[in-house]
């Protein structure tokens, strides 16, 4: 009976402890956190990447849709255009800067769509069993064994490319790796003696597995769902890249890219500095990721 | 041992019954086909007509069963952009794909493999810590950006290889023209196998069998080669088979970037020029191929590995 002490309150009102369980938790959570080099340094890049996002328009030196047609291809290094200017003669500080806004809202949005549509997915497969868990585990067999990628391209190019298409696509299509840790986290926390005492006391189905399973199961997901992230502008990069993501005059960094790509040879800062924005964004969110999978989650394999 | 290979081949079936679904399914995602076939002027009677032309107005199911039907006798229908049946756009383009991911695939190997043993024998030594880092950080990088890279370094500033292409222009060996695409696929590869097998390597290391081994006075290499590297392989031809879909996956844009006649390109195209039935036939048999390689890989992983079969 272990678990009633430590576990989630079973029905009635708030319990006394509640608030200082969590704050405990909050203190544990922040010395890991100072004791680990990878967690601090993930979270301050993820930080930092989403305060340029928010902050975009103040920090940008120029509108990064303005033509300065007498500035076009200036190489990097000068006062007024830091990084250069691109064949239409934009900064492309000011783009970089513009770009996180797209990677950051398509990456967290995406991922919060599909990991919310697989968790409950797999809660359900794995809390009512039988005929449901079958039909959910071949689906999620079935989509795991398409190329992620591909499907993603097929089905965006079948509806064409807009913000939304992107997030709900990349989200939706990635719902399978989440219901597949919910599901099997739930048939295991399904069988501990806290699930059968709040049966005893007469919670209804729907409110055990809301209130006592699905808490369980967060750890991991949110494991999951930060290196899904880190997959997810990869994959809106290459979307945009290939011209199938964000539409112009909205800035994106695979947009940006794409742009450099035909002046590589004249022209190498245009597709070098918005790859290397990519790859910070990216590192960030996976030490981001690696260091909770330390601290929630050791056994999760992702 | 049969009864396994019995089961694992049974679970085949409702993944291709779903895979086929969702390619069915796919290209009804914007409402109907036909509406998106015909051009807007068409009157009501024609729409009718070029709706009983291809079969979409009969019951769904029908449908599905015609289409399930047809793909297994390769018949996808024509490609509605040039006019050649889809399933010979996908034959043509299916070898140049196999070669540029077989390539990236011994290029992977032949370079994580060295890299991940030296760096679990030699732990959180500067070279470990070199590897490491630089298989970390490989996981950030877009595959795309740094086909570009590979590009403006090998090709633009060394011109040691061509930019792009299959050298039907340039005249120049194939390997030449494979060498980038590959060496760009293979990245992504690269820095999963090389943590896999250090990390495989360092968990047998730990284990009862090798200290015996090291007891009863075997040398350090016929440790590693004979007790060591054996198990830890194991796990390591499961991550290869997985990423089997990984590197189709990656092969569409780097297809692209270097103008490579496979199959992403071809779905590429048949996507921009809304050719439905060219993407259905590309994504059905790339998802195939996965399929029964990852049937393949389990199938192989139950000879290497006896213990999997009874659990």
């Amino acid at each position: 009976m272990d678990d009633l002490t430590t576990d989630e309150p079973i029905g009635g009102g708030p319990p006394p402890t509640k608030r200082g369980q969590a704050t405990e938790r909050t203190r544990r959570l922040f010395r890991q956190w100072r004791s680990s080099p990878v967690g601090m340094v993930g979270s301050v890049m993820v930080i930092t990447v989403v305060l340029v996002a928010l902050l975009a328009p103040a920090l940008a030196p120029h509108d990064p849709t303005q033509h300065h047609r007498d500035m076009r291809f200036l190489p990097p290094g000068t006062a007024r255009f830091p990084l250069g200017t691109d064949q239409l003669g934009r900064d492309l500080l000011s783009r970089l800067l513009y770009g996180a806004r797209i990677s950051v809202l398509v990456g967290v949005s995406a991922a919060l769509v599909g990991g919310s549509a697989g968790a409950i997915i797999g809660l359900a497969a794995g809390f009512y069993g039988g005929t449901l868990d079958a039909l959910i585990s071949r689906a999620i067999d079935t989509f795991l064994s398409i190329p992620f990628i591909i499907l993603v391209l097929a089905v965006v190019g079948i509806l064409g490319p807009s913000l939304l298409t992107l997030i709900l696509v990349l989200g939706l299509t990635g719902w399978a790796s989440y219901a597949r840790v919910a599901r099997g986290e739930t048939m295991s926390v399904r069988e501990r003696e806290f699930v059968s005492a709040a049966y005893a006391l007469g919670g209804s189905g729907i409110r055990i597995s809301l209130r006592h399973i699905l808490p369980n199961t967060m750890a991991s997901l949110i494991v999951l769902a930060t290196l899904d992230v880190a997959a997810t502008i990869l994959a809106e990069s290459g979307l945009s890249f290939l011209g199938l993501g964000v539409q112009p005059p909205t800035v994106t960094w695979g947009l940006m890219i794409a742009d450099g790509k035909d002046y590589i040879a004249t022209a190498w800062w245009l597709a070098l500095f918005p790859g290397l924005a990519i790859s910070f964004t990216v590192l960030g969110v996976i030490f981001l990721g690696d260091w909770l999978r330390d601290v929630l989650d050791p056994k999760l394999k992702v | 041992m049969t009864i396994y290979i019995f089961r694992r081949l049974l679970q085949v079936i409702p993944v291709l019954f779903g895979v086929t679904l969702i390619v069915f399914l796919m290209i009804r995602l914007k409402g109907d086909p036909v509406q998106q076939l015909v051009p807007d002027w068409y009157s009501e009677a024609q729409v009718a007509e070029v709706r009983a032309a291809y079969g979409f107005d009969r019951p769904i199911y029908v449908q599905y069963f015609e289409f399930i039907s047809r793909a297994v006798r390769g018949d996808f229908g024509l490609s509605f952009h040039n006019r050649v049946p889809a399933w010979e756009l996908v034959r043509e383009a299916l070898p140049w794909t196999a070669r540029l991911a077989l390539t990236a695939f011994a290029i992977a190997v032949v370079v994580a493999l060295p890299l991940g043993i030296l760096s679990a024998l030699n732990r959180n030594t500067p070279l470990d810590l070199v590897v490491t880092g630089l298989s970390v950080w490989g996981r950030s990088l877009p595959n795309f950006w740094l086909g570009i890279m590979f590009i403006l370094l090998f090709a633009v500033a060394l011109r040691w290889f061509p930019v792009s292409g299959t050298g039907t222009f340039s005249g120049l060996p194939l390997w030449k023209h494979l060498f980038l695409p590959a060496l760009t696929l293979s990245m992504g590869l690269v820095t999963t196998l090389t943590r896999l097998i250090r990390s495989s390597m360092l968990e047998v290391m730990r284990e009862e069998h090798v200290t015996t081994a090291y007891a009863k006075g075997l040398r350090h290499f016929t440790v590693i080669g004979r007790h060591v590297l054996r198990n830890a392989l194991i796990p390591v031809v499961t991550v290869l088979g997985l990423q089997l879909a990984w590197l189709l996956g990656g092969a569409v844009i780097i297809e692209q970037v270097f103008a490579w006649p496979g199959m992403g390109r071809l779905m590429l195209q048949a996507i921009y020029a809304r050719d439905n039935s060219v993407v259905q036939a590309a994504l059905l048999v790339s998802s195939l191929v996965i399929v029964f390689s990852n049937l393949i890989v389990d199938l192989l992983y139950s000879v290497l590995d006896p213990r999997i079969r009874y659990s």
